[in-house]
């Protein structure tokens, strides 16, 4: 009887895993047995209930209109599956433009920023980083490269401090949902329990992501803010070359 | 070793997958100028420019590209700034009609550097509408030959209106009538327009008209200029159809064959036959549905299942749906006659017309009626009764009516039987209130020659006999039948001028001259 029973289970988990690879291919179904259930899978090929000795299938067609709406009153989740997944959505970013231009003699500093909501209705909160496409980030189409602002110690510098030979460009986030990294004891940063003192805490761009905020909570509808600022030094020693720099950069949202 | 290869399979194919978590991303650049820009944006390319109206072109292009940031863009109009813009579309209103314009634009950075101009493009606006040919107000008409342009005729079951234009403008002479000699009138205007329009009233309904137009130019020449013909609307046909004549029923054991002949009408449709054990049914819902269609015969198969005597009765329709009022024959289940004198359980039923005495009528509510009381007419014209009996045409319906005012009893049902006194033919025929709700009547077939014992029973709403009236009926053929119809105009206008009178009396003393010539020769020569 024991033996029964082991085989029972065996049997049972390598039938169900194949089962469910089988019908992630065939399409859209709710099935039942005593062993597993699978809900509110679609395709747009077919649709209806079937059944047989052993399983009932109920599937779904002509899901057309499928995805996500939002405006600034409401947010629209389309299609029979939307209401399983988990929803998650960053806004449009515009481009920045850092001003003002800074002569390629006297130096100069320049400032720039853009804002970015997250929004998410995943119960573990989401976390939101930013990745520089090229090392150093900004640069001109002939090669010329303002460096990436590089910390005086592992944190964040809590003031953004060009010297006269440097020439560098930093960010700074600024939000509710900042992450520890980014919050200042008034001094330093990279403070437990901190605060987020604007225009402090700065830090480089890097080709690799950097979490600049987090949450461990749900924020739709509403979605949750986060700024990041932006700025360009030059010292009054240093001769940059003078032409347009651009930093392609990328913002990433992960639900967790 | 096995659960292991199981766990994993779990793992991969089912927590790996839930496992993947939500991303998404976005790009963006960040800018910064160092130094001075003298670099310019590029041109702007592929500029259009695309009239909408007469007042508005609609300007567009696409984005230039700057090495650090296009500002915005000017546009120019003929060689003067219109606006100043950072979109890629300009819509450039309160323009002139049929005028030309020239397109110009150029991209600016943020540092002011400014591209060149682009090539010009240049539309011109949408022209206004010509108005249309107003009327010639002097109402002179034109010299040139008049021509029809077009005509809309309108007409009602008793007028036509006739709208029709000429190229030029000119008077008209409108004729018509019932053939191409256009005799029934005419209309001439005097003004001279292009539009022209004219009522005809006082024709008749259901008519075809022919009609002539004639225009006038200015020498005063007339221009036949169109002949055609119209139709006037008919009245609506709300005449019911005859009944069926003959119908009878033959019973073969437990079935009934019903026979009849279909009215010989043009508008005949179908009939209906209904089936009652109580009596004769009235109405077309009245009873049981036999048989619809347009044969002549039925046999009923099931007659006699339930109940031993049945009546019918048959309904006939034409194209627009009215109906007769009904013809109606009783059938008795041949082995019942012996049966009922020794059923006391039998189901009364009413009294067959030819049952019916003067004895069975209830004396408490009596319809006195006279043969001479009933209406018989045909072609729209009454057929006098004379000393109880009405000579009809054989070649003609015949409508059989009794005024309302004549029935002091609410009726259940009135029929009329017809039994050919030398033969076995006997036709019975439910009077029904006609549509003007102003007498009962039945609309009888063509009634074969012969002579006819008539009789017409009166029921009440509880089957008992409140009236009877009897006559007799000769149908002939040489009996004049005359149709009340309008006498043609032609016609009236001959026997008015007595030219028919006239006539007749040339042709007889012309017939008595010769007679009286011959007579006068054979004289003379039997003495000589």
């Amino acid at each position: 009887m024991a033996r029964n029973v082991l085989f029972a289970s065996a049997q049972t988990l390598i039938v169900a895993p194949l089962m469910l690879a089988l019908l992630t291919n065939v399409g859209a179904q709710v099935m039942t047995s005593s062993n597993y259930q699978i809900e509110s899978d679609s395709i747009n090929t077919g649709g209806g209930l079937s059944s047989s000795t052993n399983y009932q299938l109920e599937s779904t067609v002509g899901e057309q209109a499928t995805g996500e709406s939002d405006s600034t009153s409401y947010s629209l989740r389309s299609g029979y599956q939307q209401m399983q997944e988990t929803y998650l959505a960053i806004s449009a970013i515009p481009s920045v433009v850092m001003a003002p231009s800074i002569p390629g003699v006297a130096g100069g500093i320049a400032n720039g920023s853009t804002t970015v909501t997250v929004t998410t209705d995943n119960l573990a909160g989401y976390e939101l980083s930013i990745r520089a496409e090229n090392d150093p980030a900004m640069q001109t189409g002939g090669g010329a490269t303002i460096a990436d602002y590089v910390p005086a110690g592992v944190a964040p510098d809590y003031s953004f401090t060009t010297g006269a030979a440097d020439a560098h460009f930093g960010f700074s986030p600024e939000g509710v949902d900042i992450a520890q990294r980014y919050l200042d004891n008034g001094a330093s940063c990279d403070q437990s329990g901190g605060s987020d003192t604007a225009d402090t805490c700065w830090d480089g761009l890097t080709t690799s992501d950097v979490v600049i905020a987090a949450a461990d909570t749900t924020n739709h509808p509403a979605g949750t803010e986060t700024t990041v600022q932006f700025r360009v030094g030059v010292g009054g020693s240093v001769a940059q070359q003078p032409g347009s720099y651009v930093a392609t950069t990328t913002i990433t949202a992960v639900a967790l | 070793m096995m659960r292991f290869w199981v766990w994993l399979g779990v793992f991969v194919l089912v927590v790996l997958p839930g496992s993947v978590a939500a991303t998404t991303t976005a790009d963006f650049t960040i800018r910064q100028q160092i130094g001075v820009d003298i670099t310019p944006p590029t041109v702007p390319a592929n500029l259009t420019a695309a009239a909408i109206s007469t007042s508005q072109i609609n300007v567009a292009w696409d984005v230039a590209t700057d090495d650090y940031q296009v500002d915005g863009y000017q546009l120019f109009r003929d060689g003067v700034q219109i606006a100043t813009t950072t979109l890629l579309t300009y819509n450039d209103t309160s323009l002139s009609p049929s005028t030309t314009y020239a397109y110009t634009v150029r991209a600016f950075d943020v540092a002011g550097n400014v591209s060149s101009s682009t090539a010009p493009v240049s539309t011109t606006t949408l022209a206004l509408p010509e108005p249309p040919p107003e009327e010639d107000s002097t109402t002179q008409p034109s010299y040139a030959t008049p021509r029809l342009r077009s005509i809309d005729i309108e007409p009602t079951e008793y007028t036509a209106e006739l709208t029709w234009r000429t190229l030029t403008q000119a008077r008209y002479i409108l004729e018509w009538g019932k053939t191409e000699e256009y005799e029934l009138g005419a209309v001439q205007n005097e003004v001279a327009r292009l539009q022209h329009q004219t009522l005809i009233a006082g024709l008749e309904p259901g008519t075809q008209y022919s009609f002539s137009i004639i225009a006038i130019d200015g020498f005063g020449r007339q221009h036949e200029i169109l002949t055609d013909t119209f139709t006037t609307i008919a009245l609506p046909d709300n005449e019911a159809p005859p009944n069926p004549t003959d119908f009878t029923a033959a019973v073969a054991d437990r079935a009934v064959n019903l026979t009849w002949r279909n009215p010989s009408v043009d508008d005949f449709a179908r009939v209906r036959v209904v089936r009652s054990p109580f009596f004769y049914p009235q109405r077309p819902d009245d009873g049981y549905l036999l048989y619809e269609g347009v044969a002549s015969q039925f046999s009923d198969q099931a007659a006699f299942r339930y109940d031993e005597v049945q009546y019918y009765t048959i309904f006939a329709y034409d194209e627009n749906g009215n109906r007769s009022s009904g013809a109606g024959v009783r059938a008795v289940y041949q082995a019942a006659t012996q049966q009922s004198a020794d059923n006391s359980q039998a189901v009364l039923l009413p009294p067959e017309p030819s049952e019916v005495s003067t004895t069975t009528i209830d004396q408490s509510q009596v319809i006195d009626l006279r043969f001479s009381d009933l209406i018989f007419m045909q072609g729209g014209v009454d057929v006098p009764v004379r000393q109880g009996v009405v000579e009809v045409s054989s070649n003609a319906p015949l409508t059989v009516r009794l005024n309302n005012e004549l029935v002091t009893s609410s009726l259940g049902s009135a029929l009329l039987v017809l039994d050919e006194q030398a033969g076995v033919r006997s036709s019975t025929y439910l009077l029904q209130v006609n549509r003007q709700q102003t007498a009962y009547e039945a609309v009888l077939s063509a009634i074969a020659p012969g002579t006819y014992a008539v009789t017409l029973v009166l029921y009440g709403l509880d089957d008992r006999v409140l009236g009877l009236v009897s006559g007799e009926l000769v149908s002939a053929s040489d009996v004049p039948y005359v149709v009340n119809q309008p006498v043609p105009g032609w016609l009236a206008q001959l026997q008015e001028s007595g030219v028919v009178l006239i006539g007749l009396l040339i042709i007889v003393l012309s017939l008595f001259l010769l007679w009286w010539r011959r007579s006068s020769e054979e004289q003379e020569s039997i003495g000589g």
